[in-house]
């Protein structure tokens, strides 16, 4: 239903977008045009027919698994958003495995070390990591590690060293939010009575956090990483325009340039998708996790 | 009873704390006693610090100055598992007291390695619980139930202080009931002293041999229960027995 409402908004936001995606064509091609090539390519392009008519053939198709062919070069759509899907997925879970590894012992360490300097160290740079955009971390690293030090290549190709800026750029905002979060998260836990009680019946201190803490924090901890993923997944477009990273988010904004619907719809689609299966994911991850539930 | 009858003591304890940028003294200069076998009750209304005072005696917090004895040895400023091997907390909330993912018996047993299935069984019949509720967990059991089972832990570790904290606060009336009778059973059979804390001066006064008054962190007035309920002296000692009465 979600999916349903979310791709009519969307078909109907395009149709009364500005621009001509059989003009844009046309130009791209370098065509001189004229009124009457002009609306045969609308006509060829199935542009001219009713908004409802066009909607409803594109859900069809889409049920039957057919996403269209691109507006651009006549190209199937499906494999061109596989394609771009898999290298944006690659690109996620790369910096969101990056977040975890930077904010899991810091997000642990400024809880445990509460009050103490290294909690206000770590407190200071996760504040400042999450209010950097990540445009402006991107051009950062840009700058130090391909300008500077030249060990990155500026253009991502798709490859593993291209990638590592890229997800570094999408890692830092995303370690800074978790990093709090996970302190935030274990300092309630820690506060609670068991492990108040537990501490004082000589129960050890490292024991209590793994056993206990940890665990029964786990279930809150995972949901916002859970939810973090959509975002980022949607989130990625900015990165990957700016490290060319041949990802969904550059095709989509391409697409858009080019007003090819097939595509931005396609696009819609997927993340809404998304969204959906990890929101769906995280509620039962979260109800196998809550320790009420065991 | 003498003076070597005395197990557990503070003295001149003071407590502030900033909040705000503004001072807040949560202690001044209280002192206490507690003598073996002895119940002593703590009463005041919210925020009068006999909350704070209990988690200075279990040395959750330090105090800013005074001092802090067991049984004539100083142990101000040691850590909470140093304390808790003479004294347990008995929180307010059983529930919450207990890892809600561990069942009963992991959560006893872990928390008091020493204590054999003999001395459960005992301990557990003492305080009224059956055996098969070690195979629960905190949310499937009753407040009561909780309540009992977080006695009998304490006593499994072997403590010989129990520091309840609003321990029947949160339970209905016949539970509460029950729980002050299985308190009353612990200190004539098992020996064990207890500092109990609560706002509803009648409980306190069924059960406690002693009572400590605290009004804005400071110790109002302190005696032996008849004593304090017959012939109160301070002006919010008699405030509290005219809430009572009416």
């Amino acid at each position: 239903m979600i999916l349903l409402v979310l791709s009519f908004l969307v078909f109907g936001i395009m149709y009364l977008a500005p621009g001509d995606p059989a003009e844009k064509r046309l130009t791209s091609q370098g065509v001189v045009v004229t009124k009457e090539i002009l609306q045969a390519e609308r006509e060829r392009l199935g542009l001219l027919r009713p908004f409802i008519v066009r909607y409803a053939e594109w859900l069809s198709n889409v049920l039957r698994g057919d996403f269209g062919v691109s507006f651009k070069d006549d190209l199937p759509v499906a494999p061109k958003l596989i394609k771009g899907l898999k290298n944006t997925c690659g690109l996620a879970l790369t910096s969101l495995l990056l977040a975890l590894i930077i904010s899991f012992p810091l997000g642990i360490w400024s809880a445990v070390k509460k009050g103490k300097l290294v909690d206000h160290i770590v407190r200071l740079f996760s504040f400042i990591g999450n209010s950097l955009p990540n445009f402006l971390i991107s051009v950062l690293l840009m700058y130090l590690f391909c300008i500077h030090i030249k060990v990155f290549p500026v253009i991502a190709d798709g490859s593993i060293k291209g990638l590592m800026l890229p997800a570094l750029s999408l890692a830092i905002p995303m370690a800074g939010r978790f990093t709090r979060q996970i302190r935030s998260e274990l300092l309630d836990q820690l506060g609670e009575e068991y492990v108040v009680g537990m501490k004082s019946r000589k129960v050890k201190g490292r024991f209590i956090l793994i056993n206990n803490v940890l665990r029964n924090s786990l279930g809150h901890i995972l949901t916002i990483i859970g939810l973090q993923i959509g975002t980022l997944m949607g989130g990625s477009v900015v990165i990957e325009n700016i490290f060319r990273w041949p990802g969904i988010g550059k095709l989509v904004m391409d697409s858009i340039t080019a007003r090819d619907y097939p595509v931005i719809m396609g696009f819609v689609l997927i993340m809404g998708t998304i969204y959906v299966v990890i929101n769906l994911i995280v509620d039962i991850t979260y109800r196998l996790l809550d320790p009420r539930s065991f | 009873m003498p003076d070597s009858d005395i197990i557990l003591e503070g003295k001149n304890l003071n407590k502030s704390y900033v909040d705000k940028g503004k001072k807040l003294q949560a202690l001044k200069d209280v002192s206490f006693f507690l003598k073996n076998g002895e119940i002593l009750g703590i009463v005041g209304e919210s925020g009068s610090g006999k909350s704070t005072l209990l988690r200075h005696v279990s040395c959750l917090e330090k105090p800013d100055s005074g001092n802090l004895y067991y049984k004539g040895t100083e142990y101000t400023g040691k850590s909470p598992a140093f304390a808790g091997a003479f004294l347990q907390m008995i929180f307010q909330d059983a529930q919450m007291s207990f890892d809600p993912r561990m069942k009963m018996k992991k959560a006893v047993v872990e928390a008091t390695k020493g204590c054999g299935h003999e001395k459960l069984s005992r301990i557990l019949e003492a305080v009224g619980l059956d055996e098969s509720l070690l195979e629960k967990k905190a949310g499937s059991m009753s407040g009561g139930q909780c309540q009992r089972m977080s006695i009998a832990r304490a006593l499994c570790s072997d403590a010989g202080i129990l520091l309840c904290d609003e321990a029947t606060s949160a339970l209905d009336v016949t539970t509460q009931a029950q729980v002050v009778a299985l308190l009353q059973q612990l200190r004539e059979k098992e020996g064990v002293s207890i500092i109990f804390v609560s706002h509803d001066i009648a409980l306190v006064s069924m059960l406690c041999d002693r009572i400590m008054v605290m009004k804005n962190g400071e110790c109002v007035e302190e005696g032996e229960t008849g004593r304090v309920l017959g012939n109160p002296q301070h002006e919010y000692t008699k405030e509290l027995l005219d809430n009572l009465i009416e």
